[in-house]
C-alpha cells in the first residue's frame, strides 16, 4: 500500500501531472498540455525510426529464413539502450534523490523506499521498451505467420525485458558513482567515462550502415551469439516466442523478478551506509584567502556562465556532443590513409565532397551542439541571483549567446585546420567553411536561448531533466536538424562556393533578426519568470 | 531609502497576494516585516529587489524606481533570500567575487572586507570549497557575505537567520546595527518576533496581503511585548 503510494508520487512528479491538471489559466494549460504532446511526438518518431530499421532487417532475415532472429536482435538492442540510458541515472535517482531526508525520516522500511526507487527507474525503462519492442512486434506481424499465443507472449516478456539491464545498470552506476565522489577531478573523470561510452555505443550504431540486407541479417544472427554468451536470457526469450515453451517463460520471468527482489534487499540493506559514504564530500577545511584579479560585471557573467559548463560532463557531453565529434573526427581523418577511405568512396569524389559541400555537413554538428537552449533553465532555483543582480537583461544573454558561440567557434577553427592539414583547402575553401561555420555558431547560440526563454524549467530536481529531457532541447535539436537539413535539400539546385556563402549570409541576417526579437521580447519573458 | 507606493500583486491575474501596500524605510531604519505564513511576506519583498514583477503601484530604492530604472535601484540593494539557493558547481569564494565583481568591489577593498565577514562567520577556511558541499547555515554565510561585501546603503533580508549558528547570528545582529548606524536602511522578515523586538526601530504586519499594522517599535511595546502587541491584533482581527 505505502509503496504502491510512493510509486504513485513518484510517477506524477515523472509525467507533470499535476502541472497540466492544476494550471490556473486556459493558457498555462493548453502549454503543459503542448509540453506533453511534444513529447509524446518525440517518442513516437523514435518508434518510427524503430519501425523503418525494423522493416528493413527483416527483409534480409526472411530472405535466410531466420525471421525470428529479429525479435532476439531487438532484445538485445533494447537491453543494451535500457544498460546505457540507466547507468548515469542510477546515481540522481537512488543515491542524490532529494527526497532522501523526508523519506528516510518517515515510519518507511528501507525496502519499501529502495522498491519505489527501483520500480520508477524500471516503469521509466519501460517506456524505453515499449517504444522499441511495439513497432517491431507490428514489423513481425506483418511479415510472419504467427499462432494466437504470440501477442500475448511478447506483451508479458516485453514487460520484463527492462528488469536485468535495470540491475546491471543499477550495479555499474553505482560503482561508477562511487568512485567518481572519491576523486579529487571525478568531473574529469565523469567526462572522460561518458565520452567513451557514448563514443563506442556511436560506433556500434554506425558500424552497419553501408551493408546489405543479407549481410545484415547475417550478421545479427552471429551478434545474437554473441550477446547470448553474455546474456543467456537471449536465447530463452527466442524460444519463448518462437517454441512457445512454457518452461522457458518461468525461466525468463522468474530470474529476473528474483533478481529485481534481491537486488532491491541489497541495497536497502546497506543504503544507509552507501548514502553516508556518497554524501562524504572532499572538502580542503584550510582555504588561504587571496584576490587574483577583478572582472568586469560582463566578465563576471562570462565567468560564471563557463563554469557552469565545464563543471558539468553531463552538460558538456549532451550540449556539445555534435562539435566534440566533429572535432575528434577532423583529427582522426589525418591518421587514416586515403587509401582506406577510398574502399567505400572514389578519392575524387571524397575531396570534391569535402572541399565543395562538406562544410553544410559538418555544419548539422554545430548546430546540434547549443548549450544556450538550456542555459536558463540551468539558473534553476539560483534563478533569483540573475534578477536581483544589477546587470541588464541584454547583458544576461549576450554572456550566454557568447559562451555558446565560443565553445562552437574556437573547435570549428581547430577543424578547419586539421582538414586543412588532410585536404589541403583553397583559400575561397576555407573562407567559405569560416563563414558557414561562425553563421551557424551564431545563429544557433541566439537561436538556442530564444527557445530557453519560452520553454523554460527552473523547478528541477536533476539536471538531467532539463539537458537530456526539456522541450526547449527537443524543439532546439528539432530547428537546429531542419536548419541544416535544408541547405543540404536545396544543393540539388543550387550548388557552388557561392551558394555556400549565400547560405552563410541569410543565416547571418537571420541572427540579426533574432537578435533583435531576443532584445525586444527576451526581456518580458525573463521578467515574467519566477524564480 | 526604501518607499513602497501602492503596491498590489496579483498571481494569474487572479490571486491577490499583496494589496495596497504603502510603507517607507527610511535611512538608518531597521525595520521587521511580519505576519503569517503566505501573509505576502516574500511576495513583498521579491519586488522590492526586482525578481518579481509587478503592474500596480511602484517601489523607489533612494527614488529610483525598481519598476522603471531596475539597474540603478538594483546598485543601491543587497539581498538575502530565505533559502540560499547559490550556484552549486561554484566555490564559495568564486560566487562571493562574482557578487563583488557584478558591483564592481576594488580588490583591497574586497580582500578587507571578504577577510572580516569570513572571520565573523566562521567561513574562511571553507571558502575554497564547492557550495555544494555546503550545508545549510554555511550556504547561508556565504549569501550573508555577498551582499556585505559591496557595501549596501539598503538591505533585504528574508528570514535571515533561519540555519545560522547562535554566534553567527548574534554576530549578523550586530552588522545590521553597525549598518544602519552608518545610515544603511534595513528590511527584513521574520517569524522571531523576539529578535525583532530587540533589534527593530520600525515594524509592519501583514496579514493576507493587506498592511494592519506600521509603527515604531516603542509604541507596539507599550503592550508589554511584541509577541503581546501581535496576539492582540491578530485577536482584534479575529472579531
Amino acid at each position: 500500500m505505502k509503496l504502491s503510494k510512493l510509486v504513485k508520487i513518484n510517477l506524477i512528479s515523472y509525467f507533470n501531472y499535476y502541472k497540466i491538471l492544476n494550471a490556473k489559466t486556459f493558457k498555462d494549460k493548453l502549454k503543459e498540455i503542448f509540453k506533453f504532446l511534444f513529447v509524446i511526438i518525440v517518442y513516437g518518431i523514435f518508434g518510427l525510426y524503430i519501425y523503418l530499421f525494423a522493416k528493413l532487417v527483416i527483409d534480409g532475415f526472411i530472405t535466410l529464413e531466420i525471421e525470428e532472429v529479429i525479435l532476439g536482435e531487438f532484445f538485445a538492442l533494447a537491453s543494451i539502450f535500457i544498460l546505457f540510458a540507466t547507468v548515469f541515472r542510477v546515481d540522481s535517482m537512488l543515491f542524490h534523490s532529494k527526497d532522501y531526508d523526508l523519506l528516510g525520516s518517515l515510519p518507511l522500511k528501507k525496502s519499501t523506499i529502495i522498491a519505489s526507487k527501483m520500480l520508477n527507474l524500471y516503469f521509466s525503462n519501460l517506456i524505453f521498451t515499449i517504444i522499441i519492442m511495439v513497432p517491431v512486434l507490428i514489423v513481425y506481424l506483418q511479415n510472419v505467420t504467427v499462432s494466437h499465443l504470440f501477442i500475448p507472449l511478447y506483451l508479458l516478456t516485453m514487460l520484463i525485458i527492462p528488469l536485468i539491464p535495470t540491475i546491471v545498470a543499477t550495479f555499474i552506476g553505482s560503482l561508477i558513482s562511487f568512485i567518481t565522489s572519491k576523486l579529487r577531478f571525478k568531473k574529469v573523470f565523469q567526462f572522460i567515462l561518458m565520452l567513451s561510452l557514448t563514443l563506442v555505443s556511436i560506433y556500434f550504431s554506425f558500424s552497419n550502415n553501408d551493408i546489405s540486407n543479407l549481410e545484415l541479417a547475417n550478421l545479427s544472427k552471429s551478434f545474437i551469439n554473441i550477446f547470448n554468451n553474455f546474456y543467456p536470457l537471449t536465447k530463452v526469450y527466442m524460444d519463448i516466442l518462437v517454441n512457445y515453451n512454457w518452461q522457458s517463460l518461468l525461466i525468463f520471468m522468474g530470474i529476473p523478478l528474483i533478481a529485481y527482489i534481491l537486488t532491491i534487499g541489497l541495497i536497502s540493506k546497506f543504503y544507509t551506509q552507501i548514502i553516508v559514504k556518497f554524501k562524504e564530500r572532499i572538502t580542503t577545511g584550510h582555504y588561504h584567502l587571496e584576490i587574483k584579479k577583478t572582472n568586469t560585471s560582463f566578465g563576471a557573467l562570462l565567468k560564471k556562465e563557463f563554469k557552469r559548463f565545464i563543471t558539468s560532463p553531463t552538460y558538456i557531453l549532451n550540449s556539445t556532443m555534435g562539435i566534440i565529434l566533429l572535432l575528434i573526427l577532423s583529427i582522426v581523418i589525418n591518421f587514416i590513409s586515403l587509401n582506406k577511405l577510398t574502399t567505400f568512396i572514389p578519392i575524387e569524389e571524397i575531396n570534391a565532397l569535402v572541399s565543395e559541400n562538406g562544410a553544410l555537413f559538418m555544419g548539422i554538428m554545430l548546430l546540434i551542439s547549443c548549450t544556450s537552449s538550456s542555459s536558463i533553465s540551468l539558473e534553476g532555483k539560483s534563478f533569483w541571483v540573475i534578477k536581483s543582480i544589477p546587470v541588464s537583461y541584454e547583458e544576461i544573454f549576450r554572456a550566454k549567446v557568447l559562451v555558446n558561440f565560443l565553445i562552437l567557434f574556437i573547435p570549428s577553427l581547430l577543424v578547419i585546420f586539421f582538414l586543412n592539414c588532410k585536404f589541403h583547402f583553397s583559400f575561397l575553401t576555407n573562407i567559405v567553411y569560416l563563414a558557414i561555420f561562425l553563421s551557424y555558431s551564431i545563429l544557433i547560440s541566439i537561436l538556442g536561448l530564444i527557445i530557453n526563454l519560452h520553454f523554460p524549467l527552473l523547478n528541477w530536481t536533476n539536471e538531467i531533466k532539463v539537458i537530456k529531457q526539456s522541450v526547449a532541447t527537443f524543439v532546439t535539436i528539432i530547428c537546429a536538424f531542419t536548419l541544416g537539413i535544408v541547405p543540404i535539400v536545396l544543393l540539388s539546385k543550387f550548388n557552388g562556393n557561392l551558394y555556400l556563402l549565400s547560405i552563410s549570409g541569410i543565416y547571418f541576417i537571420i541572427s540579426i533578426f533574432l537578435s533583435i526579437y531576443l532584445k525586444k521580447v527576451g526581456k518580458k519573458l525573463l521578467l515574467k519568470l519566477d524564480s | 531609502m526604501i518607499r513602497i507606493e501602492n503596491f498590489s500583486k496579483r498571481y494569474n491575474k487572479e490571486v491577490l497576494a499583496v494589496a495596497n501596500l504603502n510603507l517607507e524605510i527610511n535611512d538608518g531604519d531597521i525595520y521587521a516585516f511580519i505576519g503569517h505564513n503566505g501573509a505576502g511576506k516574500t511576495t513583498t519583498i521579491k519586488a522590492i529587489v526586482g525578481i518579481l514583477s509587478f503592474e500596480e503601484g511602484d517601489i523607489y530604492i533612494n527614488n529610483k524606481s525598481i519598476k522603471t530604472d531596475a539597474l540603478m535601484a538594483k546598485k543601491e540593494i543587497a539581498y538575502i533570500p530565505d533559502n540560499p539557493d547559490l550556484y552549486d558547481h561554484l566555490k564559495g569564494i568564486d560566487y562571493i567575487n562574482f557578487i563583488a565583481d557584478i558591483y564592481q568591489v576594488p580588490k583591497q577593498r574586497r580582500l578587507e572586507l571578504i577577510t572580516k565577514y569570513g572571520e565573523m562567520f566562521e567561513i574562511t577556511n571553507n571558502l575554497g570549497d564547492e557550495i555544494a558541499s555546503y550545508s545549510h547555515g554555511m550556504k547561508q554565510k556565504i549569501a550573508i557575505i555577498s551582499a556585505l561585501v559591496h557595501e549596501p546603503k539598503v538591505l533585504i533580508l528574508d528570514e535571515p537567520f533561519v540555519g545560522l549558528d547562535p554566534v553567527s547570528t548574534h554576530n549578523l545582529k550586530q552588522e545590521m546595527k553597525n549598518l544602519a548606524a552608518q545610515g544603511a536602511s534595513i528590511f527584513f522578515s521574520t517569524h522571531v518576533l523576539d529578535v525583532a523586538e530587540k533589534l527593530c526601530n520600525k515594524i509592519a504586519i501583514i496579514k493576507k496581503g493587506e498592511l494592519i499594522y506600521q509603527g515604531s517599535m516603542e509604541e507596539a511595546l507599550q503592550k508589554g511585548s511584541l509577541e503581546n502587541f501581535f496576539m492582540e491584533l491578530e485577536h482584534n482581527e479575529i472579531k
